[in-house]
């Protein structure tokens, strides 16, 4: 093709490439980071009171794991804006507002690593609060770890938080509290059995795992339990976390004869598998998915196919823990959006992690992790006490899909519904 | 080991899925083939097909494949000026600057759906993606027919405009040697132009049985991009044949190693077979040795 006559063309098109590059960075820019509280100086351990103090925030805002990630932005924040409306936190003697800075991880341990990395020596962050699910958030903890930055989160099951540093003598600043795995995945069982279901199956239970880091964990969690509650097991062989053809798994399912599926994957996996088992006409009576069946958009991107399934759970606002309710309502009310489980776990990381640096009163790092150490109170996820491994089992809930909304179905004594049996 | 039964239902799935590869590579083929473009936009395409789709279903009550008629066209006509104001004018300046420029409209159109749209996993609903029926003893779900007979009638369609229709000679003259056809009186840019729009009009169907079949949300055209370069290198660069037969070939491979050694395996089976076949062939099934 002929070049005279282009320069012109070419200039301008040159132009349009980089207007173009320059809004994508900006909608990174946009989409990565986001501040609340004015800056100022910040903390850093000097003995002088400093104007902000930074707490850093990873979350997985885009990618797989993105729903969780909008629910702890919120909760993060609220947290942080109920302190502030207090007068902040005290620091070295006098109140000092706090400020966060977020970075979306993307759903990817790399990026999660990176970005607590970023918020510690660029933002001079105090403290990191971390993203939900191993895969992301032992990353973001190994990170925060090395650096010696108090560190802590919710929504990694304890087993695959604490095997990290198990060999290693473990977590020196990093803290997690949440659902104990062994519980997690022992609910279901045990609900089937309690509820008389288990009798009406063939008790024949096929386990399915993807292989991120806590299939392993959740294999032989449930492994055990079959074993421990009669059920015969049959196991699947684990698929890659971003499959989306389950053709074959969902042909050995079937052969299977199980009358109780349970599997653990993603929401755009758990999404598809559950699509694909409808149209395979592969129907359990029993569907128990762990971990992305427990977003709303689940319940949005299946409608009536989510109906029956049942997830592990660990928090609504319909949980007995003071505040519960109201921040559900609140949350409601502010962003008219449904509920997400990981709100009430996120905004508790926020109290707990701000009540120690006004415990700590400084910003030194070993005295915010010692004040983190030694809290001991009720929370709007239950009651919250580390214990040596610097971890604190909140209580795990069954809930289930009934009309797309998730309805507590056990234990007993909180339950809100009847349990849906058998799959509609 | 894996029944004869087994057997059947991985060749049926396979092919379900094979179809719907081939949509998805339909459009990388055809931009590569003639403009020598690697569009890293396409998987964006998809999921803004894909979108439109989810939509119009949402706000006027659209059946998908339905919806997909108006977003197919919608897809291509956004596409157009993006390729005839922004790609035409560098395309002699060699093959980086059109590259880059494919890349950050790819990262502008993620950023804009996670601004847009929320970054939430969404699927399209609609009776017959989760019907099935029965077929030599083995269940066969409805969306994979579905996937099929689209993919046979666009690939077909794409084929009879490629060679019986005057656009398809402008565009055959184009892909041979674009200066020769320019000297000829073909308007080597407006074809470019209409290639490109088709190409992302054929990724808004793509986009559609993606959601239908599976689900989407901002990043998901990546991964289906990479898919999409597969099955081009499997059945050869240009070729509207080789294309629906890679796509075919893939899904079905992917399926009986799924059905044999396990999930896990699928992605790597295919890859194995990608890499066996460039080995061997380095043009693909249906490429012309020497030509791009």
């Amino acid at each position: 093709m002929k070049a005279s006559g282009r320069g012109r063309g070419v200039s301008l098109a040159l132009l349009l490439v980089l207007a173009a590059v320059l809004v994508a960075g900006l909608a990174i820019a946009g989409c990565g980071s986001s501040g609340s509280a004015a800056s100022g100086g910040s903390g850093g351990g000097s003995s002088s009171a400093p104007t902000t103090v930074v707490i850093g925030v990873d979350a997985s805002m885009s990618g797989p794991l993105a729903g969780f990630g909008a629910y702890e932005k919120w909760a993060i924040n609220a947290a942080v804006s109920d302190q502030n409306a207090k007068g902040g936190v005290t620091v070295n003697g006098k109140p000092v507002q706090v400020k966060v800075v977020l970075y979306d991880d993307k759903s990817d341990g790399n990026v999660a690593a990176s970005n607590v990395d970023t918020l510690i020596t660029k933002d001079k962050a105090i403290a990191i609060v971390g993203p939900i699910v191993p895969t992301v958030g032992n990353p973001a903890a190994l990170a925060a770890e090395r650096r010696g930055v108090p560190y802590i989160e919710s929504g990694n099951p304890l087993e695959p938080f604490i095997g990290v540093k198990a060999k290693s003598g473990g977590w020196k600043y990093a803290f997690d509290f949440f659902v104990s795995g062994v519980n997690l995945a022992d609910s279901t069982f045990s609900m089937l059995s309690e509820y008389g279901i288990k009798a009406k199956t063939n008790s024949v239970v096929a386990t399915v795992v993807d292989n991120s880091s806590d299939g392993p964990v959740f294999d032989a969690l449930w492994t055990a339990n079959a074993k421990k509650y009669g059920w015969k097991q049959v196991k699947m062989p684990p698929y890659p976390s971003n499959a989306t053809e389950f053709g074959s798994l969902i042909n050995k399912l079937k052969q299977s004869g199980a009358d109780y599926v349970v599997a653990l994957g993603d929401t755009p996996t758990l999404i598809a598998l559950r699509k694909q088992m409808d149209a395979a006409g592969y129907k359990p009576k029993i569907m128990d998915f762990a971990r992305g069946a427990q977003l709303q958009q689940f319940a949005d991107a299946l409608g009536p196919l989510s109906d029956g399934i049942i997830i592990d759970s660990y928090w609504t606002p319909d949980v007995p823990y003071p505040g519960a309710a109201e921040l559900g309502a609140r949350f409601t009310k502010e962003t008219g959006q449904s509920m997400g489980q990981m709100v009430g776990p996120a905004y508790a990381t926020g109290q707990i992690l701000l009540n120690a640096i006004n415990a700590a009163g400084s910003t030194e790092s070993q005295k915010i992790v010692d004040a983190i150490a030694a809290t001991n109170g009720d929370f709007v996820c239950g009651p919250v006490k580390f214990d040596a491994n610097h971890t604190s089992t909140i209580p795990s809930l069954l809930t289930q899909w009934q009309n797309q909304k998730s309805v507590i179905i056990w234990p007993k004594d909180v339950a809100k519904g009847q349990v849906i049996f058998p799959l509609p | 080991m894996p029944s004869g039964s087994d057997l059947l239902n991985a060749v049926i799935t396979g092919l379900g899925i094979g179809g719907l590869f081939a949509v998805v590579a339909l459009g990388l083929s055809l931009v590569f083939g003639v403009m020598r473009l690697m569009n890293l936009a396409h998987g964006e395409f998809i999921v803004l097909g894909a979108y439109l789709v989810y939509f119009l279903g949402h706000w006027i009550g659209l059946d998908p494949l339905v919806a997909m008629l108006i977003a197919a066209p919608a897809v291509a006509l956004l596409a157009y000026p993006l390729q005839h104001y922004g790609l035409s004018p560098v395309m002699s300046r060699g093959a980086e600057a059109p590259l880059l420029i494919t890349f950050g409209v790819s990262v502008v159109l993620q950023n804009l759906f996670v601004i847009g749209f929320k970054p939430d996993v969404r699927s399209l609903d609609a009776s017959y993606a989760q019907a099935g029926f029965n077929m030599l003893g083995q269940h066969v779900p409805v969306i994979y027919v579905v996937c099929l007979v689209i993919a046979v009638a666009l690939l077909a369609g794409t084929h009879l405009l490629v060679t019986r229709t005057g656009f398809g000679r402008g565009l055959r003259a184009s892909s041979e040697d674009a200066v020769a056809a320019e000297v000829m009186g073909v308007n080597v840019k407006r074809v470019y132009s209409l290639t490109y729009a088709f190409a992302a009009g054929s990724a808004a169907i793509a986009g559609t049985l993606v959601g239908l079949t599976f689900s989407f949300a901002p990043s998901t055209g990546t991964a289906y991009l990479v898919t999409g370069f597969a099955v081009v290198v499997l059945g050869g660069v240009g070729s509207v044949k080789g294309t629906l037969i890679g796509g075919l070939l893939l899904g079905v491979i992917e399926s009986i190693g799924a059905t044999f050694i396990g999930d896990g395996w699928r992605v790597f089976i295919g890859c194995m077979v990608v890499l066996i076949v460039l080995s061997v062939r380095p043009q693909g099934l249906f490429g012309r040795a020497g030509g791009a």
